[in-house]
């Protein structure tokens, strides 16, 4: 090869380098272009053209198959809000909103309300959140499934997010299969028809109905039949079933056909701003105890605004929230122009660039003589939003944990759990805010420092007849109400008060006014005369028996015989006679006790005596029915020893068990009232503190008060005395346990402010008039005294005054 | 910026004292020319740390005492200007401190700046009261009598300063207590009660400068 040769060849190769990398970067920067261009199309279709009205939706609908939904066919599917909305509102982009994006959201804001799941029965009330937030669990890592989630809180969800997971993330148990994804509801905030019902939401969601719900809460169609009921191999391609129009019926949707025109399009009535009520479907709060009639609005609300109309949002759907450091935290400066601050004050205390006041007619507040620190310590929700501070906490519902706003001739809504507020806490820019409190409750595994909370099914599996207590004396009531040919209701009178089934198969409980005082406990019937023994007194041993008094025991007998999980054969043991059905005769033997005189029932089993009602069931009911609490520490006892031995069975039963150190270590226990509850070495209940059973808390912003009635209008003394509610309130654990070993705790402590000093500062409020007038003269006589001087000064320089002697 | 204005002004009233300490001490080369000046005062300065050392401070203190409060003031009044001293000292200390600091007084310290700044202003009124009448500055009065004082003579121009910045003091303390009573009231905005604020500081600081100007030449240019 000569040099010219190789020389060529160099020569060469870096030029086809030297383009290689050019194509290259071409081919990049195209792609790029490609993918900013699929971007441009995309914001075009969002853009606004910048008109002030609202498009008329009179569209067609889709099916989840992009299928057109035409009313008339024999079956037609529910329509896909996916495919209905999606042609002009990229579906896409609005997944990733506040309400939609949790799990998989890296941005969530400041806390706010969890989930939280409650089990009354096994006393559970635990927070949950897929947004790890403080005090709270994350579902996933407690073994809840989004199937398992949405049945949890599909009623106050608004589809998409968790509950229309993606194919990859569906768990063997889901039945996403036969029931379908909740896709985002968006007719549940866009709807202007007064037709959108929550409650059919809810309840299509209780029923698993999921793809049809939103057109059922919409109004557009009427839904029927029941997902939950068909079997896990059922497919949308199934169609109904012809032969089950009874039970299993396969979900239907009828179409109002009135509502289509001859072109399959449907008149979606979309305001221009969402309603308010669709906000309050989810996000109502009440405090308990105020009638309806006289609650308030929030003051923004009476002045005419809308909940968007500061809680606004682009196509993005990510909400603003309204709170101080959310334009910091977003990086969206225009976010603080919608704070109190932002609107109400503008950027006045600001010196830098910010939004002017008086946005919707916010009008200026002039805060006359509130010092300036409070501005720099506190939030404006302070003084302005919630619930005046009391000495005791207000009790609040909120429609996501108590299940507010679903109608019906049920009763949806719950007590539990107990919400307080307010209780001031400082927030994440150091200023203190209003926020609203509950108490965990849970049972669960303690391995070292380590909490695992137990599923409430677990719990009530291993638990048993411990938890039902009540449900089986009700259960022994009701079955002499409905087989013991009884006139009236069959009650148990207990240390003066008269227990008696209810039909939710719980107990009632009610004072015994009756002039019986022994025994303490009897079996009684309830009726117009008042309460009388269940077995009218008779002389079993006289010559000629009592009819009417056998023939009630044999019918008590019978109806008692009827129960499931009987421990054995029933008797009836009175005076000196014990009563027993033989085939089906009454018997009458010796009474193996001493001689009662009141009828006691009894099963014998194998001749042995239980108790129909035990002493542990007469203890418990005589502790929990008719209060709030559902659990005694005596239950909570028996559980954790039960929960003890199935997890040392497990341990020992397991293939890969852990190490014997572990098993040492691993305790099971029960959170409730701030206090975390477990066996000691003597197998008594003991209480102590622990991280788990401390508090949740989340900020509130409203109801926001009008001025007349905020925090400090009546002065200083509103918060600044010694005994101040707002420094010194008491925040008592609450929980489904009954017992003294609850937490209790003094606001200030969630203040992190030093209590002897508050104290002092809030008296020295008590002086602090006299302390002004002291001040007044002082000024007064000192500046009297310099205008003298002034005076005398001015008189001699003129020589209107002699100079002094 | 606060901060700032008030080292600067600190500074320069102690360079002015200093100076005019200097001045007023032997050997300072008063006919030399102003860069020769300057030089022996900047040796005078650096000077003047070794020979703080040498005074004999509690001695010098209790002598202060017996003669400044003791001998001038009867046991009446004695306890007004002892309490007003040392209100005002802990008021300019923790007032000052925090500010330079910049933060917002709290806590305790908070709590007893309201209370002795109460005494402070029963205090000053009451000083005001029993010692106005030896601080009236007649233009026309200018022979040597106890209490009158000579523009011709030093010891006059001493007493001249000492009158300006007692009334300097007196207002200062005036202006303190307004804005302090003002913002107890329910009557001003947030907006004037910011300005009220920064004007207490500034009083306050007018205060700090008069009380050491007072101070030196009431007690430290008076003894020379």
């Amino acid at each position: 090869m000569t040099k010219k040769n190789h020389r060529f060849r160099i020569i060469f190769s870096i030029l086809s380098l030297f383009l290689f990398a050019l194509g290259s970067l071409y081919l990049m920067d195209a792609q790029e272009s490609q993918t900013s261009q699929e971007l441009q199309d995309k914001q075009k279709i969002q853009s606004w053209d910048g008109s002030r009205t609202t498009a008329v939706h009179l569209i067609q609908l889709k099916d989840e198959f992009d299928e057109l939904v035409v009313p008339s066919e024999s079956y037609p599917l529910p329509y896909s809000t996916k495919f209905t909305c999606a042609p002009c509102h990229d579906y896409s982009i609005i997944r990733g909103g506040l309400h939609f994006a949790s799990p998989s959201s890296s941005q969530n804001g400041r806390p706010g309300e969890p989930w939280i799941w409650v089990d009354i029965k096994t006393g559970t009330i635990l927070p949950l959140s897929y947004r790890d937030e403080e005090g709270t669990w994350n579902p996933s890592n407690l073994g809840l499934t989004a199937w398992d989630f949405t049945l949890l809180f599909g009623r106050h969800m608004t589809g998409g997010g968790i509950s229309e997971p993606d194919d990859e993330e569906t768990s063997p148990e889901s039945r996403w299969g036969v029931s379908g994804k909740l896709e985002i509801n968006c007719m549940g905030c866009h709807n202007a028809s007064r037709m959108q019902s929550h409650s059919e939401w809810a309840k299509q969601v209780l029923r698993h109905n999921f793809r049809w719900a939103a057109v059922a809460a919409s109004g557009l169609g009427e839904v029927g039949g029941m997902a939950s009921r068909l079997p896990g191999t059922w497919d949308l391609y199934d169609g109904p079933n012809p032969d089950d129009t009874e039970w299993a019926v396969v979900p239907f949707v009828k179409y109002v056909r009135e509502r289509f025109d001859s072109k399959h399009r449907v008149f979606f009535d979309i305001a221009p701003g969402i309603d308010d009520q669709r906000c309050l479907a989810c996000h109502s709060v009440h405090l308990v105890g105020e009638k309806r009639y006289t609650a308030e609005q929030d003051v923004h609300s009476a002045a005419g605004l809308r909940c968007v109309d500061c809680h606004r949002n682009d196509i993005s759907h990510n909400m603003i929230r309204g709170y101080e450091g959310e334009a910091e935290e977003y990086q969206e400066g225009e976010r603080a122009d919608f704070t109190c601050q932002g609107c109400h004050l503008g950027d006045s205390l600001s010196k830098k660039g910010g939004p002017a006041q008086g946005r919707l007619g916010a009008p200026y507040p002039r805060h006359s003589g509130i010092p300036a620190v409070h501005f720099e310590r506190l939030s404006c929700t302070v003084c302005h939003a919630g619930p005046l501070p009391l000495k005791t906490l207000m009790r609040v519902r909120t429609s996501r944990a108590n299940r507010l706003g679903i109608y019906g001739i049920a009763q949806w809504f719950t007590e539990w759990p107990t919400i307080v507020a307010p209780v001031y806490v400082r927030n994440s820019t150091g200023k203190m805010s209003p926020h609203r409190l509950i108490w965990p409750a849970f049972w669960a595994r303690l391995e070292g420092e380590r909490i695992s909370p137990l599923e409430p099914p677990y719990v009530e599996e291993a638990a048993g007849s411990l938890l039902t207590v009540e449900q089986d004396v009700a259960e022994v009531l009701k079955t002499l109400a409905l087989y013991a040919d009884i006139q009236g209701i069959p009650a148990l009178v207990l240390s003066g008060k008269v227990y008696e089934p209810n039909v939710d198969g719980l107990l009632d409980v009610t004072p015994y006014s009756g002039k019986r005082t022994e025994p303490e406990i009897f079996w009684a019937v309830k009726d117009k005369g008042g309460i009388t023994s269940l077995i009218p007194e008779f002389d079993p041993d006289a010559e000629e028996p009592d009819v009417d008094a056998e023939t009630r025991i044999q019918n008590i007998l019978t109806a008692l015989s009827r129960l499931d999980d009987a421990p054995g054969m029933p008797v009836v043991i009175y005076k000196k006679a014990m009563y027993q059905l033989t085939e089906g005769y009454l018997e009458k033997l010796e009474s193996p006790k001493e001689d009662v005189d009141t009828a006691e029932l009894f099963w014998l089993k194998e001749e042995e005596r239980i108790p129909v009602v035990s002493d542990f069931q007469i203890r418990t009911i005589r502790e929990i029915v008719g209060f709030e609490q559902k659990l005694t520490e005596e239950q909570v006892e028996w559980i954790l020893e039960v929960l003890s031995e199935k997890g040392e069975g497990q341990n020992d039963s397991s293939t890969s068990s852990p190490s014997s150190e572990a098993l040492d270590e691993e305790d099971y226990v029960y959170l409730s009232g701030g206090r975390l509850f477990r066996l000691d070495g003597d197998g008594n209940l003991s209480a102590a503190r622990h991280p788990a059973a401390e508090p949740v808390v989340w900020p509130l912003g409203h109801r926001v008060r009008p001025a007349q009635q905020s925090l400090g209008v009546n002065g200083c003394t509103d918060c600044h005395t010694e005994g101040s509610a707002f420094f010194f309130g008491k925040i008592i654990g609450t929980g489904p346990l009954k017992t003294g070993w609850v937490e209790e705790r003094s606001a200030h402590v969630f203040m992190d402010l030093d209590k002897p000093y508050q104290k002092l500062f809030g008296l020295s409020f008590r002086v602090r008039p006299i302390f002004k007038v002291v001040l007044f003269v002082a000024a007064a006589i000192v500046g009297s005294i310099l205008f003298l001087m002034f005076l005398v000064l001015l008189g001699r320089y003129t020589g209107l005054l002699e100079r002094r002697r | 910026m606060f901060g700032i204005v008030t080292v600067v002004f600190i500074l320069a009233l102690l360079f002015l004292l200093s100076y005019h300490r200097f001045r007023r001490s032997p050997g300072s080369g008063i006919s030399g020319s102003e860069g020769f000046i300057l030089k022996n005062y900047f040796s005078w300065l650096g000077n003047r740390p070794i020979a703080l050392f040498r005074i004999p401070w509690l001695e010098r203190g209790e002598e202060l005492y017996r003669i400044r409060i003791i001998q001038r003031y009867p046991p009446t009044q004695r306890w007004i200007f002892i309490c007003l001293g040392l209100s005002a000292s802990y008021l300019i200390l923790s007032g000052f401190l925090f500010a330079l600091l910049g933060l917002r007084i709290f806590g305790f310290f908070l709590l007893l700046h309201v209370v002795l700044g109460g005494l402070f202003a029963v205090c000053l009124c009451l000083a005001v009261i029993f010692r106005a009448r030896y601080y009236v500055w007649d233009p026309e009065n200018f022979k040597g009598k106890e209490g009158a004082f000579n523009l011709k003579t030093k010891s006059g121009i001493r007493k001249l300063w000492q009158v300006i910045f007692f009334w300097i003091f007196v207002a200062s303390g005036f202006v303190l207590i307004l804005t302090a009573l003002s913002q107890m009231l329910p009557s001003f905005s947030l907006r004037t009660q910011l300005v009220l604020f920064e004007v207490h500081r500034y009083a306050a600081l007018e205060l700090l400068l008069a009380s050491i100007a007072f101070f030196y030449f009431s007690v430290v240019d008076e003894r020379r």
